[in-house]
This record gives structure tokens, sequence and C-alpha cells, in this order.
């Protein structure tokens, strides 16, 4: 790869993009609500995209990274949830992934 | 013989081939000078990863002692060459460019380097190269354990990436040619900034049997070397289905075309020039007079609406997290030297599977959108960089504020795997050089490599040697 490579407009959120959040969400609710259970009861916590994905972070690679690389990786992926472009022209149903499965070995 | 002089060094492999074939030239005392130079200017340019001495020495006794027997196989016989550390070689370290994987070596040979070796080629060199070819995001020069590699028109420049030593190595005259790799913009960048000619073929055209995997629907392996004539010369012998790679294909490639067409039909599209660096705007105008002798023009074409950039992210992002899954799952990713490299990869691994799909169903559309744009043409001509190469101490978001890439083009090409050539047309800031790049539809090589050359024998931009390291 090289650098610099032209990029795409990256709108809103999209309405998949918001069930994967708010899938990740519930995991970061969960891990929350267990983190909390011992402390003292604050008020519910929002949570967000950012939030959401860095519990996923932490819990999948914490053990790996520095607390900036967090909070990198937590960007990146964040912006990645809500990157999907929105075209003049969109995919059809007809449209099928540019690789092809062989039973044949 | 006589002493190995620069100018056999530096000449074009058509002929370095003719001389050894009237044995004039000796492949062993060619194959010396070269491991000399490899030996001398290889680390300061950081472009060299292993020198293959012995097997080298070797391959260019057998070489000669065939030729001295009549048993001549063709232009490449006897012609020593580098190959981008991520190919591998039976018994010799095969590092990707990377520390984790710096001991590696494989019991097989790449597809690539057994073509070569069958075509009498002698391998010198295993090149360096960015670690893991870029895989991560790595966002400096200094991204592989060999350190950066520097263009040798100015040691305080990158060589580009990722295949930085073939880019650097082919340029000071340290290899007669090199083999790098493209996902996108891999060889075409190095190409550019190192002053050489490099050609990423059509996805398929040249097996990927035994090279590091990046991302497998897009990693395209292909020649640099000192004229677009040379990559063809390197491109025949490569070519071809391989049995090992199921997404190689045996089209034809016939080089050089058969009838030289005496005028071309090229597209120009607009915006080409917008937001890039003054002087690679007046090279690429100066170009297009020169082109302008055989070649007539249509301009302000443009690409497709369609998301080439997030759709080449979102395909490398999975495919690379998916390819070093291990590394990363592991933590030994944070031996990696880029800082960007320690935590890139950890976001692909969190890609949904749809995103993925859904960039690769994007790619029939856009595949169908660029031929049709494409059709009507011989080739579409751009700057292959927007800049000159970038400097060696600063991030690359960093490094030339307020300009940018180009257009789209990399990725567009990439995406749809389409094949693209970068020759040196002059030189722009700090006396760095610039590269003007040919691409054109599927299948389309020896088209634009009859373009290249046409330019080629037009001007002399691939005859200028750089400055270092000075007369050998």
């Amino acid at each position: 790869m090289s650098p610099n490579h032209d990029s795409d407009a990256r709108p809103a959120l999209h309405r998949r993009d918001f069930a994967q959040a708010a899938l990740l969400a519930g995991i970061a609710a969960a891990a929350a609500a267990s983190r909390a259970s011992a402390d003292d009861p604050k008020p519910e916590e929002k949570i967000t995209l950012a939030k959401a994905v860095e519990a996923v972070v932490r819990q999948r690679f914490g053990e790996h990274l520095t607390e900036d690389q967090i909070k990198s990786v937590v960007q990146r992926a964040q912006g990645r949830f809500s990157s999907r472009p929105k075209q003049e022209t969109s995919l059809k149903n007809s449209d099928e992934p540019a690789f092809m499965f062989q039973a044949d070995i | 013989m006589p002493e190995i002089s620069d100018n056999i060094l530096f000449a074009p492999i058509r002929e370095q081939a003719s001389q050894i074939k009237e044995r004039k030239l000796s492949p062993v005392e060619l194959t010396k000078a070269y491991l000399d130079r490899l030996d001398r200017y290889g680390e300061k340019l950081g472009a060299v990863v292993t020198i293959t001495r012995e097997l080298a020495l070797r391959q260019a006794k057998e070489a000669e002692q065939e030729i001295l027997m009549g048993n001549y196989r063709g232009l490449l016989h006897g012609i020593p060459y580098g190959a981008k550390d991520l190919l591998a070689t039976k018994g010799i370290p095969t590092t990707w460019g990377a520390e984790p994987y710096r001991n590696q070596k494989f019991d097989y040979d790449a597809t690539v380097v057994a073509k070569l070796r069958a075509a009498g080629a002698i391998l010198v060199a295993k090149l360096a190269m960015v670690e893991l070819a870029g895989a991560f995001g790595y966002g400096k020069a200094d991204a592989s354990f060999t350190g950066p590699g520097r263009t040798p028109w100015n040691l305080d420049y990158w060589s580009g990436g990722s295949s930085a030593g073939s880019g650097a190595a082919t340029a000071a005259g340290l290899v007669s040619f090199a083999i790098g790799s493209e996902t996108s913009g891999s060889i075409i960048t190095p190409a550019a900034y190192c002053g050489i000619a490099g050609l990423r073929p059509t996805y398929g055209r040249v097996s990927r049997y035994g090279a590091m995997a990046l991302c497998w629907t897009m990693d395209k392996l292909g020649p640099m070397a000192r004229s677009a004539d040379c990559c063809g010369i390197v491109l025949a012998a490569i070519a071809g289905k391989d049995p090992n790679d199921a997404s190689s294909l045996s089209k034809p490639f016939s080089f050089p075309e058969p009838e030289e067409k005496k005028k071309y039909k090229m597209g120009i599209l607009k915006n080409s020039t917008a937001n890039i660096q003054k002087e690679v705007r007046q090279n690429f105008e100066e170009s297009l007079k020169v082109l302008g002798q055989f070649c007539e023009f249509v301009e302000d074409l443009e690409l497709p609406k369609l998301p080439f950039g997030s759709v080449v992210g979102t395909i490398v992002n999975a495919e690379g997290a998916a390819a070093f899954r291990d590394l990363l799952e592991s933590g030994k990713v944070k031996e990696l030297r880029a800082a960007n490299d320690k935590w890139g990869g950890y976001a692909g691994l969190l890609l949904p599977a749809v995103d993925y799909l859904d960039a690769m169903r994007w790619r029939g559309p856009m595949k169908r959108e660029m031929d049709k744009l494409y059709a009507p043409f011989d080739a579409i001509v751009s700057p292959a960089r927007g800049t000159v190469a970038l400097p060696i101490d600063r991030d690359f978001s960093r490094a030339y504020p307020g300009t940018g890439g180009g257009t789209a083009i990399i990725p567009a090409g990439n995406a749809v795997g389409q094949p693209a050539l970068s020759i040196p047309n002059g030189f722009g800031l700090n006396d760095l050089p610039t590269g003007i790049q040919f691409t054109g539809r599927a299948w389309s090589e020896a088209r634009l490599i009859a373009i290249a050359h046409a330019y080629q024998e037009r001007t002399d931009w691939h005859k200028k040697r750089p400055p270092f390291p000075g007369k050998g």
C-alpha cells in the first residue's frame, strides 16, 4: 500500500450501521453494568458509539494496547462504522461479491 | 573481459542481453559488479535485506556455461535482478520487511522466482519493503526493520512504498531490474519517486503463489526497471496461468505488440492536475506535448462517481486483518517499526462482514463503469503521483501541506484490477523525479508499454542517473 489515498466522503450513520452500533452498545452496556455493580450508583450513562467500540476494543485487544493506542483504534473503528458513503448509484440485489467459491479442488 | 562500466550497469535489459548473447559481457562479471554495489550502497539506501551472493554466483556460472555452449535461453539469461522480500525463496530468509518475520524461511520458491530462474535470470538480492507491505497504515517512511528506503536522487527523501527497495536498488544501479508488488500504489509510487519504470499488471496476469498475502483479491506482482521496454521483457517471463494460484489466468501477452499504431487515442481526466505540486503539473503538461506527436487527446474525462477509496480501504483492512490475525491477536504486532503499525490492524478486526461483502459487491459495477470509461481509449494518462518523494523525517500527512496525491486513479485502478505503467517525465522540487502514468483496460499491458516506449524514444528522462552513489 502506498500513502495518501484519495478517500471518499464519510456521511452520516446508515440504518445498518445503527444496528451494528446498537449491538456494540449492548455489549458495552453489559460491560458497564458488570463494572458498575460494586460502585456507587451513578446517573445512567449515555452509551455512545465511541464508548461501545471502546468496550469491545478493551475486551478483545486491551492487553496489547496502550491507552493512546486504544483511543486511536476506537477512532479508526468508529470511523468505519459510520463510513458508508451515500452514492448517486447504489448496489442492486443482483450485485454479487467479486469472488466465487468453487467446490472442485 | 573488460571491467564492468557504469554504462553497462545502467544499460537497459535489451542492451545487456545483446552483449551477453554475443559473449562480450560475462554474466559472472556482471553479477559480481552488482553484488559489489549491493554490498557498498544497499544499506545506505535502506534497499536491501539479504544479498544472495552464493546463489547468485552459482546461477551466474551456470548461465555463463550454458551460453558458452550455445544454449541461450532468451533476453533474461544472465541478467541479475532483485526480488521484493515478500517473495518466498527456498532456504533464504523472506522477512516481509517486518521484525516478527526476520528469521522466516520457506522451503519453496514463489512462482515468479521460479519463472525468472527458468528464464535464466540471476537472483542477487532480496530487497527491502515497507513492513507487511503497508498493511496497517504506516504513515511515515521509517516503517521497515531495515529502516526507511531512500531515493538515490536525494537520501533525505523516501524511495516510496511499499516496494521501497525495489525502486531504490533499480534506480541506483544495484540490480538490472526488480520485482515489486502493488495492492494500491506500491509499484507506481516508488517508480515515480525513484525515476524508473514500474508496471502494475492486470490482476491475475502474474501468479501470486509464494508471495506474502496482504490482500488476496487485490495483490499484484510486477516489474520495476529502467524502461517500459524492460518491464515488457520481464512481464513476458513472469506472466501466465499457475495451477498454484486460482486467480491467475492464461490471457495472451503479446509483447512487443505485433504492429505499432501510428496514432494512439488518449484520455485525460478532468482535475488530474488539481491540487498537485506545480512542478509535477508543469512536467505533465510538457509530457503531453511529446505525447501529442503520436497521440490524439480527449480531455475532461471523469472517473465514475463510485466509492473507490472506501472500497479499497475496506477490502485491504478486512483481508489484511484476516491475513495477519495471529500477529494481531498474539500482540506480536507491537514489534513492528512504525507507531501506526503497532495498532492500525486492530480496527480491521472489528470490521463488519457485511461491509466487506458490500465492498466486494461494488467491484462488479466498478469494473463495468471503468471499462465503459476506458473502452474508447488506448490509455488514460495522468501524473503518477501528485508530489515528488516525501521527506524521510516527517509524517506523510505533514510532508507537503496543501497538496494531494492527485486523482483517485490509483485506488480506482486497483479496485478493478486494471494495469498501470509509470515512467519518469522530469524533475520537481529538490531535483526529485516526477512520473507520468498510463492506465488501461484489463489485459492492455502491451499497449501501455508501446505508448510509454514511444514516449521514451522521444525523451531521455529514463537515461538520467541519480547523484548517489556517483561514479561506481
